[in-house]
């Protein structure tokens, strides 16, 4: 399909190879974002059975408190002022994704532990309260107005071929990248080991002396962190010029249909999904818009995931990842 | 069991003390007026007193009436000594920016009204609701407060006082829109909601009149032209003046994006076709948090142009952020009245009310815009009292009758009598973002040039709204 749209943007000259070129980089640089949510929420599902709906309020959370640490309290920036400032912020950026993963963490403890045992309908909405009570504490904190993350890239930018790319954009790529190769390293300790064992049959597990309990905090803190990195990213320039809002929450839903094309319980999934909507959403802004598919109405873009996770799921119900599940009757 | 049953009872508690936890609470009646730092405002601006408000305001003072003689309905009581405006306002939602600091200047100002003996003796109450920009939200808001207030100085949101345009009709009740939709001043629409200042149409071709003298100087006497806005009458009423002001004066729109920036949405595909059209001018109307979107991919890819767009477009916030430079550069603002630190008797006023309440408000351009949505309400109910019937509908008749709200100086005056035409504002504000206005304490918003009328809006023969529904 790529090659396809390669050779099409060519037959249209420079301009159209510009921007196949634009939407590629904007798409692959939306999906690591829509990969980085899809990550955190896959991963609580897988360890859970739970679909967080609390994953955008965490997101905007952990962007509140970069912009805080970063812009307001200058921590850990003040106490390491040898340190270049890209890397000040990286270390404040870390230590938000730390505070968020910690809240995860608590949230865990305080209100999902206590629903084990209990229909999984009753701990997804316990999730929906969880969203309302960070996000109206999130709006809060934010203000009225939006905080910027005060990072070292700016609105700068940088020519790759026919593409411009914002530095912003290349650090979201390097982090997802990052966070990728962690998750795989996570994955082969032993506790990743104790996850995947739960994750697959969580009485077999306890039976080996796994603590079921210990391994949901987990999830939920390593989760939470992820949805900070996404929050935190999802917040710069280009994708937001002026930092995280109260409107940043909602985000998150848009990676929803992420992790159901990729399989609701498989992290390759949950980064094929991101980057397959974040590439859908780009190109169908690119291409599917002006005068000729006017037909579409507005805000096509924003539908073509769902057509997408659709014709995916017409193909393979389970995702392209997903672990069938059958049933006896 | 039992601990699954504390823990319900926890995050309750946690979900009710989330829900109170909002700075602008979702339920607030304000007394204005009866402290001592209010007292305080009261005598400091004694001087004030007797050159800002209004002539017809002053003349309404002098009038005594007996309370007790005072026709009433809704929101005023005369045993108590009360009189409650209400406000239904975008607390919590994409214009809570601008939307907070506006009730920040309408609570200083009632409190020096109530400092100065109110209105006949009787102390001004504000009673707020938050809308969260929703229209079914404001609904609510609007059915919640109805019977408890005289009149509404402060509705947010062009659909969502839409909404509620025929129950502000029935119920007689005058209304002051934080929003500049051209319908306001058709006499055929929402008669009871009153426009203030220039409405968005004829505040686009001002912003293009005066963009393209600035391009004329520059030596480009053909420019051209890209448009794009947020559905919704906010959206299309300035993207019908972009529209009309290009057929006056013969320039190309080379990209027409009405109605196709969807918030929550990727902004590329927006910003591409704008970069795309290569124009000279760029008019937007949106939420200042799409807007940055918008911008920002389109300053990703080296695009520079001259852009405008609606005033709550534009949020002060840009230039503490990474396209603060590049704003500076690009943006040719105009406001509805004199942005924050302006030169006149009725910004000094609202600098005086400021330093005085002790309270920590930021420069704002939207502090001023509360002073003058309450001046609007202040005359109407001066006028009223003055007359006798304070009922909703006396103070709806009254307000007809004033044909000169003076601001002085801090927003172009205001007639609420006659023929649409007759009605309609041409004025308004031109300025510029400034870092350097920001840093020595302004609002960001350096002023080129009040009561500008550009030659386009000038000559506009306005006789109903720009956009119809």
């Amino acid at each position: 399909m790529t090659l396809d749209l390669l050779v099409f943007a060519q037959a249209g000259g420079q301009e159209a190879v510009d921007k196949f070129a634009n939407a590629t980089s904007s798409g692959i640089a939306l999906g690591a974002i829509y990969a980085l949510l899809a990550l955190g929420l896959v991963l609580i599902y897988k360890a859970t059975q739970v679909l967080n709906f609390a994953h955008g309020a965490l997101a905007a959370l952990g962007a509140f408190f970069a912009a805080y640490l970063a812009t307001v309290i200058n921590f850990p920036g003040r106490y390491v002022t040898f340190l270049p400032t890209t890397v000040q912020w990286i270390l404040s950026a870390l230590v938000a994704v730390l505070i968020t993963a910690v809240v995860g963490l608590v949230l865990e403890r305080l209100a999902i532990r206590p629903m084990i045992g209990e229909p999984l309908f009753s701990v997804v909405m316990i999730t929906i309260a969880l969203d309302i009570v960070i996000r109206t504490v999130t709006d809060d904190l934010i203000g009225t107005n939006p905080r910027p993350l005060g990072d070292p890239w700016g609105a700068d930018v940088v020519n790759i071929g026919p593409a411009v790319i914002a530095k912003s954009e290349i650090a979201t790529v390097v982090v997802t990248i990052i966070a990728l190769v962690g998750l795989a390293l996570f994955f082969r300790s032993r506790y990743g080991v104790a996850m995947r064992a739960v994750a697959f049959d969580q009485e077999a597990a306890m039976a080996q002396g796994i603590s079921a309990g210990r391994i949901f905090a987990l999830a939920w803190a390593i989760g939470a962190g992820l949805a900070a990195t996404a929050g935190i990213f999802s917040s710069l320039f280009p994708r937001s010029s002026i930092g995280v809002s109260n409107t940043t929450a909602f985000f998150a839903f848009r990676a929803l249909p992420a992790i159901v094309i990729g399989g609701l319980d498989s992290i390759t999934g949950a980064v094929v999904g991101g980057f397959i909507v974040g590439l859908a959403e780009s190109y169908a802004g690119a291409y599917l818009t002006g005068a000729t598919f006017s037909f579409l109405g507005l805000g096509f873009a924003g539908v073509m995931p769902y057509l997408v996770m659709l014709v995916v799921l017409l193909v393979r119900p389970y995702g392209l990842f997903g672990t069938e599940e059958i049933r006896r009757v | 069991m039992k601990k699954l049953r504390i823990f319900v009872l926890v995050l309750a508690l946690a979900l009710v003390a989330a829900a109170c936890s909002s700075d602008g609470d979702d339920t607030t009646t304000t007394t204005a007026g009866g402290d001592a730092t209010e007292t305080t405002v009261a005598t400091e601006t004694t001087a004030a007193t007797e050159t800002t408000v209004a002539t017809e305001t002053t003349a309404a003072t002098e009038t005594t009436v007996a309370p007790a003689d005072l026709k009433t309905d809704f929101g005023v009581d005369v045993e108590a000594g009360t009189i409650t405006v209400g406000q239904t306002a975008d607390l919590t939602g994409p214009f809570a920016p601008l939307v907070a600091p506006i009730l920040a200047g309408q609570q200083m100002y009632w409190a020096w009204v109530n400092g100065n003996g109110g209105i006949g003796g009787m102390e001004v109450l504000m009673e707020t609701r938050d809308t969260n920009y929703q229209v079914e939200q404001h609904i609510a808001a609007y059915d919640e407060i109805r019977d408890l207030v005289v009149a509404i100085s402060h509705t947010t949101g062009s659909p969502q006082t839409l909404a509620i345009s025929d129950a502000l009709e029935e119920d007689s009740m005058i209304a002051v829109p934080a929003t500049w939709y051209s319908g306001w001043t058709d006499t055929n629409i929402a008669p009871t909601v009153l426009h203030t200042g220039n409405p968005y149409c004829l505040e686009a071709m001002n912003g293009l009149d005066w963009m393209v003298s600035v391009e004329a100087e520059e030596g480009n006497d053909a420019p051209t032209l890209a448009i794009a806005s947020i559905p919704g009458d906010f959206g299309f009423d300035p993207m019908a003046g972009a529209t009309m002001w290009a057929e006056i004066n013969g320039i190309e729109i080379v990209y027409d994006g009405s109605g196709k920036i969807i918030p929550g949405q990727d902004q590329k595909p927006i910003a591409d076709a704008i970069v795309a059209s290569g124009a000279d001018l760029v008019y937007v109307t949106t939420t200042p948090t799409t807007f940055s979107e918008v911008y920002g991919a389109a300053l990703q890819q080296g695009f520079e142009a001259k852009w405008s767009g609606s005033g709550p477009t534009y949020n002060p916030a840009f230039l503490v952020s990474p396209i603060a430079d590049a704003i500076q550069r690009d943006w040719y603002g105009t406001f509805y009245m004199q942005p924050w630190g302006g030169d006149s008797a009725g910004m000094a006023l609202t600098m005086q009310l400021v330093e005085a309440s002790g309270a920590d408000i930021p420069a704002n351009d939207y502090v001023g815009l509360g002073v003058v949505e309450a001046m609007i309400v202040h005359a109407a109910l001066e006028a009223a009292y003055a007359s006798g019937d304070m009922t909703r509908a006396g103070v709806l008749a009254a307000l007809r009758t004033l044909d000169n709200v003076d601001f002085q100086g801090m927003a172009p005056a205001e007639n609420y009598t006659g023929s649409t035409a007759d009605q309609i504002q041409r004025s308004i504000t031109l300025w510029r973002p400034s870092v350097a206005n920001l840093e020595a304490g302004g609002s960001g918003s350096e002023i080129v040039e009040s009561d500008f009328v550009g030659p386009t809006a000038e000559s506009f023969d306005f006789q109903e709204a720009c956009f119809q529904f």
